[in-house]
């Protein structure tokens, strides 16, 4: 099993934000991680990457103790795209693909030519060779998450995970970012994302992992249990699936509550 | 593809090397400015060993070398700990003073002033207190803060001890005979290469090298490091042992400057700017930029203060008058970015 969670509890200091947690995530498998703002995903997610210690309970990355691994062996296993940002310095874009390349140079940082075509097939499976020579600071904010995307490619990880990977972007460049996850996942890197939009639970395949109230209410296969009542008590608001097309795909719908006064 | 990579390799090698040409001639061309002119074919003779007269031997290698030397030390020194602490701290305004040490580094002097001390001691209390003050800085970040608050109360402590070291600095000057010491005390703050000795140059050039050969070595985390501190860690630094060694290498260099030639301002903040202007803001190549930068400038800064006046002008005058025009001017040019 790439990584088992066992028994976690997760939070700061003595103050528990997810209790008692289990899952397993296994080798290219596509995992959306759903609940209300403030619920705790990022919290997890920060457990996962080592970067917050667990309360109680274990992780295990191809079976051995999160503790266990140092800090550049756990870079060539798991990339993390955070949400984009803007740096204080304009490094070009290529320069920010290139880190990704970090955990497998020395001190010197030298490239070697791995090094290189890595970072020019990342750029290039993500569409974003043409910006390689801008600076990251002057791309707009759909092109930074591209760049980091890219960059958590060039890691050549098997796990890459994803926080809210679409939050900032239009229905374009949402809909290239859900394209390349699902490509990622083809090419049989496991994915795991926080998301605020339940229709990616509904991705072909797609594993979710439900928060409500500090726990894991429901995991498994999106479509078997992001349902109508699911979603209520994630976000306490009336909503309907909706099925159409042919592969079946499927849509959550918000019922809107209040009128407006056009509408009256 | 390799290709473009290996001009750009080549492009960052030449700026480098141009710029450590020019520093070079610099410093000899400064080896003839002063009072006493000496043209630039009876430099090199007399560097090579000739006696021309026994002023030319005089000035050339008893005054002016050591002086240029120290000069070219300590801007290398300050531009390269302010580089560094730019990309750690994550912000373009930050100098090397920020964790205390210039004002620790003060103090030190000062009271070594008060007590009577002779130079070397001066300068030996002024390092130990540059030090001490990064130390007391450090203690108290790591006492209150935890986890992401650890940067801020990095800073925060920094201005706590850089406030105490004034006040106290104050305090000596308050309590100091003003005939002979208060003069003194305030001299040395201004800053001041005269004083720097051969002597003081052979102390200073092993540790500089070695912190500066070991930033270097840092340059490619901290790259990673300017984007935030989860995020590197996520790419494989070890952002805590990173953090360490820049701020004892940065602290050493700047404790050293300080010692050497008292506070020299705006050289730690203006010179990283000019540099990112310069080759961009990749560290590899931005750091043995600024420190050749920093030499250079502090060189050619000095040249003017020796030759300006018919009297010395302070170093550190000069560096803060010339230092504020220029940083507006690459404020000007912030729409390149940092």
């Amino acid at each position: 099993m790439l990584i088992k969670v066992d028994g976690l509890s997760c939070g700061y200091d003595k103050k528990e934000v997810l209790s008692n947690l289990s899952f397993e995530i296994g080798e290219g498998e596509l995992w959306c991680v759903l609940g209300s703002n403030g619920i705790g995903k990022s919290t997890l997610f920060k457990t996962l990457l080592g970067l917050l210690k667990p309360i109680r309970g274990e992780i295990l990355i191809k079976d051995k103790p999160l503790p266990e691994w140092s800090r550049k062996e756990l870079a060539k296993v798991i990339a993390y795209v955070p949400q984009s940002h803007t740096p204080p310095f304009p490094f070009k874009v290529r320069e920010i693909v290139a880190m990704g390349r970090h955990p497998y140079q020395g001190q010197t940082g030298y490239m070697t030519d791995e090094d290189i075509s890595r970072v020019e097939e990342a750029m290039e499976m993500t569409g974003i060779t043409d910006l390689a020579e801008r600076p990251y600071t002057r791309i707009s904010g759909g092109e930074r998450q591209l760049a980091l995307i890219a960059r958590a490619v060039a890691q050549s990880t098997d796990v890459m995970i994803l926080d809210e990977p679409v939050s900032n972007l239009d229905f374009g460049n949402h809909a290239k970012v859900i394209s390349y996850i699902r490509e990622f996942a083809g090419m049989g890197k496991t994915i795991i994302m926080t998301t605020h939009d339940p229709d990616h639970a509904f991705i072909p395949g797609s594993h979710a992992l439900l928060l409500d109230e500090g726990a894991v209410f429901a995991s498994g296969m999106g479509r078997d249990i992001l349902t109508e009542p699911a979603v209520t008590r994630m976000y306490h608001v009336k909503n309907k699936i909706v099925r159409y097309g042919e592969p079946e795909g499927r849509t959550c719908v918000p019922l809107y509550e209040g009128r407006n006064k056009s509408d009256q | 593809m390799t290709d473009q990579y290996k001009i750009k390799r080549r492009e960052a090698f030449l700026k480098i090397l141009g710029l450590a040409i020019f520093t070079l001639l610099a410093g000899l061309i400064s080896l003839g400015v002063g009072r006493y002119a000496v043209s630039l074919p009876d430099i090199l003779r007399t560097l090579s060993g000739e006696r021309i007269s026994p002023e030319i031997t005089q000035v050339i290698w008893k005054i002016r070398l050591p002086r240029i030397l120290a000069g070219m030390l300590v801007g290398g020194a300050l531009a390269l700990s302010g580089t560094a602490y730019q990309g750690m701290f994550k912000n373009p305004l930050v100098s090397p003073d920020i964790l205390g040490s210039s004002a620790g580094a003060g103090f030190g002097a000062a009271a070594a002033i008060l007590l009577s001390m002779n130079v070397a001691g001066i300068k030996l209390m002024s390092f130990a207190f540059g030090m001490l003050a990064v130390m007391l800085t450090w203690f108290i970040s790591s006492r209150f803060g935890r986890g992401n608050d650890s940067l801020f109360l990095l800073i925060l402590g920094g201005i706590i001890i850089s406030s105490l070291f004034q006040s106290l600095i104050s305090l000596v000057k308050y309590v100091a005979d003003p005939t002979d010491q208060l003069p003194a005390i305030t001299f040395w703050l201004l800053g001041s290469l005269s004083k720097a000795t051969m002597s003081d140059v052979k102390i200073m050039a092993i540790p500089f090298a070695v912190c500066a050969a070991i930033l270097i070595l840092c340059s490619s985390s901290l790259n990673i490091l300017a984007l935030g501190e989860e995020e590197a860690r996520t790419l494989g630094v070890n952002t805590k042992v990173l953090r360490g060694v820049v701020i004892s290498m940065a602290t050493v260099l700047t404790a050293f400057a300080v010692s050497l030639c008292g506070m020299i301002g705006w050289v730690g903040l203006v010179i990283p700017h000019l540099a990112r202007l310069f080759v961009g803001p990749n560290f590899k190549v931005l750091i043995p930029t600024s420190l050749l930068l920093g030499s250079a400038y502090l060189l050619i800064m000095d040249d003017f203060c020796r030759s300006a006046l018919a009297v010395e002008i302070p170093l550190g005058i000069i560096t803060s008058l010339a230092g504020l025009p220029f940083f507006l001017y690459l404020l000007t040019k912030k729409n390149k970015g940092w």
